[in-house]
């Protein structure tokens, strides 16, 4: 045997899950026990993040691998997601093994309501560690905690840590790697003698189940599914076990109540006394209770009219900066990518292999580079206010607007985001705990009028709209359309949640019950850290599915490519050299000219490109549109990111570098077009209908893409994509026939 | 103080969860929807459907309270 593969026999592999309380600083500790090194992902079949690494300065014949769990405040849960903590302590998650030892990690400040997941995590079974976070805010509080007595109470070790300073950590590292081959705890709340026959006689049941589908089923998850009747681990069983297990499970429960307890409350109550007999002994209060300052900052901050109004200044200014911070910086990386495809267009011979890397490789990668400085700066601005605990307060102020529309508080700031871009703002969305606001809030977030639907804006209000004074001349009706179209996707926004908390994630109306962490300053690694997570997240999910996306565009934009083509443009350009060494023609004409053939030509190739007979395929479909096929043709291209459609559109009119949305030169070019028989193309009707259409529509690939991987399935983007399109069809016909009556 | 709750047993068991127990004090910090309110020295946001099913007792108010606060001995 080699020395290598001794070495790896040799290694013994653990793992260690925390577990704790929202907001108990899990996190920042699960950062500074792995050193950052870490990977992201999501548990198979469900939303929610995955976080592992592994523990540093171990001894080097021990591998520690750790496991951040989600916040729970406890094991009980309702649906799949909130099961996770559960399934990952018992192992029950594949690939992930059963941990050898649990982290429970318990803020000081708020002993008691922490203990409670504490006393479920010791019933599990294994070695458990207490990491007592937040031990110096406890203190200046006045309260003394005894932690000897509390280890002692407990039967497990209890480690003082605060993370932010690196205090005590070596402590529970060492602690984790003694209680590997710890024996669990015998020190946990009795229940009373009913709950324990019904429970003792479930698990009987189970373990007698015909094709052994409950022997596996722990007693923690028993004691769960007995006493949270529609939960998780309800649902769960009874799909192992089959219907009969419902029946029994109803009975059981019948004969605790007769006992005189209630179903919801015995648990908490069993569990509450006993932590409360500890709290009794461990903790003292050496100081008078005095309003903290998180009290005298939320007198504010959570004040109905002030904290409303600093909420929204606060939102005001994250969003300023996302424009004024990362609008240079998106400049400068399309910049770069404009100078490396033009200095790869030069090094590369004109031909196929040219345009893959110029207009499929390089304008596809910039694509998604060019979205970044948003991405980064937005998450900058969350990873700071929930790591320094007004996430919290933003989503208790907001809950009573939000409801109006069927929604959670939390759902403000994700849409909010999407008015900047979708995907940031869909990334946002991983704050919102429940499931089914978290869905609905992805849903509707590509309905809010980004940054990339603008340019189209401003082009067609420019070219079409009138700009009459309205209001004694406070306004114009260009201004007006542009609110409109702001307007239309947030009203269409509201009725689609409506429409789809009633019937496809329908379900019981979830309550706001949140706590409200104490104030503290963020650490700056702990967010620095998260926002190159997301970053980097982005750049290699999103990515590459939207530079897949981009080539299958490029190539559809750029076959069939016949040489006859190019051979009549040179047959142009050739007579046009002759004319300009005769001295008929300036230098500056000679320019104008070759730049009018080669848009010429690169027309003539989109036209008859599959994507430019797509385009005439589809002019049927949207004529009711009042839409010609060259505006089919760019609404295609643009389905994979909007901001091309003008880019496109100035290919088709021939315009070539004359692109922007102030544009004069394809402004003109668009009013006028016309059609076979003369008439113009675009009026009003028609840039209403097209604005509509872009307003409502979801032609963007990334948005897909990142809807993809926060709902971990292809269902959500498919959904998103299908009643966005139609949407935007709908609202487009609507639009076009309802004004062409009026012109 | 928490009187009792009435409530489905799915809310129910989530608002005992968090420590919403019947003989639970509670301090009302914002009246609303959603409320704020300390229990257990925790600063916690109750929505309105969950404000509905706790019943509460008013047992101090917040004079009394004030008054109580600065006379409770210390304990050793």
């Amino acid at each position: 045997m080699s020395m290598a593969s001794s070495s790896r026999t040799a290694t013994r592999s653990k793992t260690v899950a925390l577990a704790g309380n929202p907001n108990t600083g899990k996190s920042t500790l699960f950062n500074t026990l792995t050193g950052f090194r870490q990977r992201v992902g999501n548990y198979p079949g469900v939303t929610v993040e995955k976080r592992t690494g592994f523990l540093r300065g171990t001894q080097a014949d021990t591998s520690i691998q750790l496991i951040d769990l989600p916040g729970a405040y406890s094991l009980g849960a309702q649906g799949a997601d909130e099961g996770i903590v559960m399934d990952v302590l018992l192992g029950q998650r594949d690939p992930l093994p059963a941990p050898d030892v649990i982290v429970c990690v318990v803020d000081a400040t708020n002993l008691g309501r922490n203990l409670f997941l504490a006393t479920q995590v010791l019933e599990i079974g294994q070695p458990v560690v207490v990491a007592l976070t937040m031990t110096d805010l406890a203190e200046s509080a006045g309260l003394r905690i005894d932690v000897a007595a509390l280890r002692e109470r407990l039967g497990v070790a209890v480690v003082p840590v605060v993370a932010t300073k690196n205090i005590g950590v070596d402590s529970l590292r060492e602690a984790i790697q003694q209680a590997v081959d710890a024996p669990p705890t015998d020190r946990c709340p009795s229940f009373p003698d009913c709950v324990c026959a019904e429970l003792d006689g479930l698990q009987a049941s189970l373990a007698s189940q015909p094709d052994g589908g409950g022997r596996d089923i722990s007693r923690v998850e028993a004691l769960q599914t007995l006493l949270e009747p529609g939960g998780y681990h309800e649902s769960r069983v009874i799909k192992r076990c089959g219907r009969g297990l419902a029946n029994e499970l109803a009975e059981r429960r019948q004969r605790i109540a007769s006992a005189g307890e209630s179903i919801a409350e015995v648990e908490a109550r069993v569990r509450y006394a006993w932590i409360d007999s500890i709290i009794q002994r461990v903790v003292t209060q050496v100081k008078p209770p005095k309003p903290s300052k998180s009290q005298r900052v939320d007198r504010f901050l959570t004040h109905r009219v002030f904290g409303l109004a600093f909420f929204l200044l606060l939102m005001g200014m994250c969003f300023q900066s996302i424009y004024a911070w990362a609008g240079p910086v998106m400049n400068a990386i399309d910049g770069i990518f404009v100078a490396l495809g033009g200095w790869l267009g030069e090094l590369i011979p004109t031909g196929p292999l040219q345009s893959l890397m110029v207009n499929g490789v390089v304008a596809g990668v910039g694509a998604i580079f060019v979205f970044l400085p948003q991405i980064l700066i937005l998450f900058l601005f969350i990873t700071i206010l929930e790591d320094c605990g007004y996430m919290a307060r933003s989503a208790f102020l907001l809950d009573r607007w939000m409801g109006l529309f069927g929604l959670g508080g939390k759902s403000f700031i994700p849409l909010l985001s999407s008015f900047a871009c979708a995907i940031p703002g869909i990334m946002a969305t991983r704050t919102i705990e429940n499931r089914r606001d978290r869905f609905v809030t992805i849903l509707i977030a590509p309905l809010m009028s980004c940054s990339a639907r603008l340019p189209v804006y401003v082009l067609l209000i420019a070219a079409f709209v009138p700009s009459t004074p309205l209001l004694g001349g406070l306004v114009n009706m260009q201004a007006i359309t542009l609110l409109a179209m702001y307007l239309v996707g947030v009203v269409v926004a509201i009725a689609i949640a409506f429409v789809v908390k009633a019937t496809i994630l329908k379900g019981p109306p979830q309550s706001f019950l949140m706590e409200l962490p104490t104030y503290k300053w963020p650490r700056p690694s702990t967010v620095l850290y998260r926002v190159y997570e997301q970053g980097r997240e982005f750049c290699i999910t999103a990515g590459t599915i939207i530079f897949a996306v981009a080539l299958i565009v490029w190539a559809l934009g750029y076959y069939p490519h016949p040489a006859s083509i190019a051979q009549d443009h040179d047959a142009r350009r050739a007579e046009a050299a002759e004319i300009y060494e005769a001295n008929d023609l300036t230098q500056e004409e000679y320019r104008q000219r070759l730049n009018q053939i080669d848009r010429d030509e690169s027309g003539t190739y989109l036209r008859q490109s599959l994507l430019g007979r797509a385009g005439r395929w589809i002019e049927p479909v949207v004529a009711p549109l009042g839409w010609d096929w060259r505006i089919g043709t760019a609404a295609i291209a643009a389905f994979p990111a909007r901001e091309v459609v003008l880019a496109t559109m100035a290919t088709i009119y021939n315009l070539g570098d004359e692109t922007h949305e102030r544009s004069a030169g394809l402004r003109e070019k668009l009013q006028a077009a016309t059609w076979p028989d003369g008439r113009p193309v675009f009026n009003l009707a028609v840039a209403l209908s097209i604005m509509v259409f872009f307003a409502l529509s979801c032609q963007c690939g990334s948005t897909l893409a990142v809807i993809r991987r926060e709902t971990n399935s292809w269902r959500w983007p498919i959904a998103t994509f299908v009643y966005m399109t139609t949407l935007g069809y709908l609202g487009a016909l609507v639009t076009y026939q309802v004004v062409i009556r009026f012109i | 103080m928490v009187a009792g709750v009435e409530a489905t047993q799915v809310a129910a068991k989530r608002l005992a969860d968090m420590g919403f127990t019947p003989g639970v004090r509670v301090e009302m910090l914002r009246p609303g929807r959603p409320c704020l309110v300390r229990l257990n020295g925790t600063c916690m946001g109750v929505g309105a459907r969950y404000q509905q099913s706790i019943l509460l007792t008013i047992v101090e108010t917040r004079a009394e309270r004030d008054e109580r606060r600065s006379s409770t001995p210390l304990r050793e």
